[in-house]
């Protein structure tokens, strides 16, 4: 059968897709922000996550703010300083790397923006300590813990679909190819038709 | 390889559409009943292909394989090519679908092209280095025909001609060169164990 020799092609192609070596290059890297602290892990698409890697990172306009390096877990841990979009970027050399925005909005409230950072220190007071002594909280200490609360939630759900759009992709490359040999029955029956 | 939707003008468009509805029947009607499988194989190996990254120092490209399709389907590849680029355009976004007919256009006529430089002559060759050769010529020239008729889509939509075809020749010299050796390679093989299909095209052409 000369078309086995294409199957085969088909299958190799199709197989090769799934090949952790194809896929290399995607490299992942999942962060979230709880308060003021980014955290989060570079991981390979089969979930095993990369150790010591450098994680760049960088305001929205590619202004370099700090290099960390991910620990025996894969993960990495920042401050913000400032309440701004920052761009995550994970680089494992040969042209893998991935890359990961933290919007601004995600970050606490309670941290200085860049532009009034810019002009001249108008430095944001401290929470007064003596709030904790009275066992009431200030509006900004709730929204902290409230933020905390809602991104620790949120965090299994964001993974969740980050494998679930992994999911999709392969779901949609067979789908393709089922969809090609449908089209190639339907070929068929017209000429069938056509022949009679 | 893939134009996205917004970047051509009007004109540009239909013309490309106009001309890939007459290619792909062109295509249809002297398709072969037996060669309807070839067609549907081929066509999905070039929908997967396209979505195989492979690294190569600094970035990473991917395969488009439309130098053989054109070198075995001929004008078959006109629908083969039609199919799979509309599906990467529904499903993955690769190209945009208003902008399907030039994309259409830009990679099969390449494809056909090299069907007629290079499939008599791989056909024929008896040398296996010489089947190589004419295998890298039709993936590499697909290539190189495909960037041009892509810049050229983008120049007569009002980009500047010059950078553009800078921008995109120089991204597509791996690819160029990638592409060939996996044709020659694909070529040289078929020689060996399935001649007879490139002994008889999708079309009879001669």
């Amino acid at each position: 059968m000369r078309l086995n020799l294409y199957v085969k092609l088909l299958i190799t192609l199709l197989f090769l897709n799934w090949l952790p070596a194809v896929h290399a290059h995607k490299v992942k890297l999942f962060a979230t922000v709880i308060g003021d602290k980014i955290e989060g892990y570079v991981y390979f698409p089969g979930g095993e996550r990369a150790q010591s890697v450098t994680v760049k990172i960088a305001f929205i306009d590619n202004q370099l703010v700090e290099t960390v390096t991910t620990n025996e877990h894969g993960e990495f841990q920042f401050h913000a300083k400032y309440r701004a979009t920052y761009r995550l970027i994970a680089d494992i050399g040969e042209g893998h790397f991935a890359e990961y925005i933290i919007d601004s909005n995600e970050l606490s409230d309670s941290l200085p923006t860049l532009a009034t950072e810019k002009q001249p220190a108008v430095s944001s007071p401290p929470p007064a300590p003596t709030d904790q002594e009275n066992h009431s909280f200030s509006q900004q200490q709730l929204i902290d813990l409230i933020e905390k609360a809602v991104s620790k939630q949120l965090k299994p759900l964001r993974e969740q679909l980050e494998t679930y759009q992994e999911k999709i992709f392969i779901h949609d490359v067979l789908g393709g190819v089922g969809y090609i040999f449908g089209v190639m029955g339907l070929l068929f029956y017209i000429a069938k038709q056509r022949s009679h | 390889m893939h134009i996205a939707d917004g970047v051509l003008s009007a004109p540009v468009l239909i013309t490309g559409i106009t001309l890939s509805i007459a290619g792909v029947g062109y295509g249809l009607q002297r398709l072969d009943y037996e060669r309807i499988p070839q067609v549907a194989v081929l066509s999905s190996a070039f929908f997967v292909a396209s979505l195989i990254h492979l690294p190569i120092g600094f970035s990473n490209i991917h395969l488009v394989l439309n130098g053989l399709l054109g070198l075995i389907l001929g004008w078959a590849a006109f629908p083969a090519l039609a199919i799979a680029l509309f599906l990467q355009a529904i499903l993955f976004g690769f190209g945009g679908m208003s902008s399907l007919g030039v994309n259409v256009f830009n990679m099969a006529l390449p494809a056909i092209i090299c069907f007629y430089l290079c499939h008599h002559a791989a056909r024929r060759a008896q040398h296996e280095s010489l089947q190589f050769f004419y295998g890298f010529l039709a993936g590499s020239l697909a290539i190189v025909f495909s960037t041009c008729l892509i810049a050229l889509s983008l120049f007569l939509s009002g980009e500047g001609f010059i950078r553009v075809i800078q921008l995109i020749f120089l991204a597509h010299i791996p690819v160029m060169v990638v592409e060939g050796i996996i044709t020659g390679f694909i070529v040289v093989f078929l020689q060996q164990v399935r001649p007879e299909l490139l002994a008889t095209p999708v079309l009879s052409c001669d």
